[in-house]
């Protein structure tokens, strides 16, 4: 019944106006995605705030546009020039560039336009068929659950965002957390943090925190560092031939199925998802030595997994309103801005919305392969701009859009501080996600724990007594403690007479 | 950042999270508790407890730093003025120079003059195009975005 409605919706959006919009909205997200320094995240917190004004329907098509087309983009650098365009396209550089060297860049542009279309119609199918599922699901949580959900959510962030040393994550997520308690809270009404300043009262606004954060600490990364680009800028047919696209075509289904698993997990994001298909795809290869030489299977696993991540993204945004990835993030944002209101309600309030969303995204999957793979070469002149002179012109684009928000001097001086803090914590190696990420989440741990402790009368154990409960903090246990010795031992224990059961079957069916 | 720097830099980074941590704790603690609600609803309770867990956290970054030898930073002349001479360090000076002086004249002067002069001067500086692209690029970025967002979509300008 799912696909029925997302065709009908499909056909309802069907207008000149609405096609329009969403070939501009692509372009502009393929640009942003293959400009090494501008992000997916960033592309749709600047167009947030631009597009405040519009009418709901064309501001989140626009959004969905950038997001989808930022994410495919970043494909293009990491071709042509071996930088990712963004953090998503980090895994086709191992394979596209290359292939681009051999003189094979067009079929490499080529095949990463249509595997990350297949990978979007993935993510689209999984998004109007298990946004409901988890939606029903998500009308049984409490105060509890949520609780427990948002603190899993700010958790495996900061696991997964800093896999080198998930600490670094956690404290990110936690200053987030911190920084969320900023304002009047929400029980008793009373200012914490202020420190007498009035403009503090509203709290740390989302999107100046997440353009300084993202976009201003890019800014400061490139004009600090400056980076030489070398663009392959020969390059012939990019529409690949049908045989090529279907001899890969396993590869492409494991890695959308991965692509969108990844995306359901909160903040991992689009380059995990694509070096995670990558790994698959090396592991399972009969030629596992082409990969990182120019691996067309290699090329096609990330583009097809980063792609089908941005529809398992927004399942539990739209379910569950926690991100499952950063762009995804501030997407969220944007809908609350655009008074769509995501989470359990959304079953309630407005059942027929997950569908024309997912129609909104069939639309941004079909401009990002109609103009991938015509327009390309006037593209290659804007691959050649330098940094130093795109950068303050992006600088110009984020102060307008932290001011359109609330017109407040005060937001640009936010987004200047957390462009700064941004800045040090990426030299440092400490993930920003998880700080913005925990910035949306703080509110929902903050109240739904107090509230969960007055309807109980300050007794804990109604937060870990229900299944669902106890299936979350199982998970946010092994999140936190999965990799330490004592757990990977007493696991093993637990395991013990189950490895010994396969193997004694194995043995049995070597011996007949 | 190579392994002996990243030490050095935990080393350093655990301190001010300590420091932070114990200040967030210390806020929590002078809260109001509105005790009629129960002690467990008080607005300082999650930010409480949650600079604990900060505070748990950055202890054990500032001990594996010690235990890598993190500490031993040498603030002597010479390691000031590699820093102060580095060409990274002066980028960044320039670069958020120019953002903080552009940030102090937005609303009092017009936000296309201000704009224009910005992007000029911060192109050139970082040597992004010759000067009179740099000077065409700045004056017709300004009045671009002014016209789109303040005349077309009626989006307020500092």
């Amino acid at each position: 019944m799912g696909i029925v409605y997302l065709v009908q919706n499909i056909v309802k959006l069907f207008s000149p106006l609405n096609l329009v919009t969403v070939f501009l909205a692509c372009q502009l997200g393929i640009i942003f995605g293959m400009l090494p320094g501008l992000t997916a995240t960033m592309g749709i917190a600047l167009l947030t705030t631009l597009t405040f004004k519009w009418s709901t329907g064309n501001a989140i098509m626009t959004l969905l546009a950038i997001y989808v087309g930022a994410i495919y983009g970043g494909s293009r650098s990491a071709i042509l020039l071996n930088i990712p365009g963004t953090p998503a396209a980090a895994a086709t550089c191992l394979d596209g560039h290359p292939l681009a060297k051999s003189g094979r860049g067009a079929e490499a542009i080529g095949l990463a336009t249509t595997s990350s279309f297949f990978g979007s119609i993935i993510g689209l199918l999984a998004l109007s068929l298990f946004t409901p599922v988890l939606g029903n699901i998500a009308l049984d949580f409490q105060s509890f659950e949520v609780f427990w959900l948002a603190v899993f959510g700010v958790a495996i962030c900061g696991n997964l965002t800093a896999p080198k040393d998930p600490i670094k994550g956690w404290i990110s997520g936690i200053l987030g957390i911190l920084l969320s308690c900023c304002g009047m809270e929400a029980i008793q009404g009373h200012p914490r943090f202020t420190f007498g300043v009035l403009d503090l009262y509203s709290g740390f606004s989302l999107i100046p925190v997440m353009v300084g954060t993202f976009g201003l600490a890019e800014i400061l990364l490139n004009l600090t560092g400056g980076q030489k680009k070398q663009v392959i800028a020969n390059i012939g047919r990019v529409v690949p031939q049908l045989a090529s696209v279907l001899k890969h075509w396993f590869v492409s289904v494991r890695s959308g199925i991965i692509g969108i698993f990844i995306g359901l997990v909160p903040g991992v994001g689009e380059s995990i998802a694509a070096y995670v298909s990558y790994d698959f795809a090396k592991r399972a290869s009969k030629h596992p030595e082409e990969y990182g030489n120019g691996s067309v299977e290699g090329l096609i696993a990330a583009e097809t997994a980063n792609n089908a991540c941005t529809g398992g993204a927004l399942i539990p945004v739209l379910s569950l309103a926690i991100p499952g990835s950063a762009p995804a993030a501030v997407l969220l944002a944007a809908l609350w801005l655009h008074n769509v209101r995501p989470g359990p309600l959304i079953m309630i309030e407005s059942p027929g919305y997950i569908y024309e969303f997912s129609a909104m995204f069939f639309y941004a999957s079909v401009a990002m392969l109609v103009l991938g793979l015509l327009i390309v070469k006037p593209l290659l002149k804007i691959l050649q701009v330098k940094n130093s002179l795109l950068m303050p012109i992006i600088f110009i684009f984020c102060v307008v859009g932290t001011y359109a928000i609330n017109g407040r001097l005060f937001d640009i001086g936010v987004m200047i501080v957390f462009g700064v803090i941004g800045f040090i914590m990426r030299k440092h190696g400490y993930p920003v996600a998880p700080l913005v990420l925990a910035l949306i989440l703080g509110p929902m741990v903050d109240e739904n724990l107090r509230r969960g402790l007055i309807l109980t009368n300050g007794n804990f154990l109604p937060f870990i007594q229900g299944p669902i409960s106890i299936i979350l903090v199982i998970a946010i246990f092994f999140t936190l403690f999965g990799r330490t010795k004592p757990v990977r031992i007493a696991v093993r224990f637990v395991f013990k007479p189950v490895t010994l059961l396969i193997s004694v079957i194995k043995k049995q069916g070597k011996r007949k | 950042m190579d392994d002996n720097k990243t030490n050095k830099a935990d080393f350093v980074d655990s301190i001010v999270i300590i420091a932070f941590s114990l200040f967030v704790i210390y806020r929590c603690l002078v809260m109001p508790r509105y005790e009629s609600w129960g002690l467990y609803a008080t607005p300082g309770m999650p930010p409480l407890v949650f600079a604990l867990i900060l505070l748990a956290l950055a202890t054990i970054v500032f001990v594996r730093s010690i235990i890598r030898k993190g500490y031993k930073i040498q603030i002597g002349r010479s390691g000031l003025s590699q820093f102060v001479k580095s060409g990274d360090v002066h980028r960044f000076a320039l670069a958020l120079g120019l953002i903080l002086l552009y940030f102090i004249f937005l609303g009092r002067l017009p936000f296309v003059i201000i704009s224009a002069v910005y992007l000029f001067v911060t192109v050139m500086v970082f040597k992004g195009a010759k000067w009179w692209i740099s000077a065409i690029v700045s004056v017709l970025t300004a009045v671009i975005v002014w016209l789109v967002f303040e005349v077309v979509f009626l989006v307020l300008l500092p």
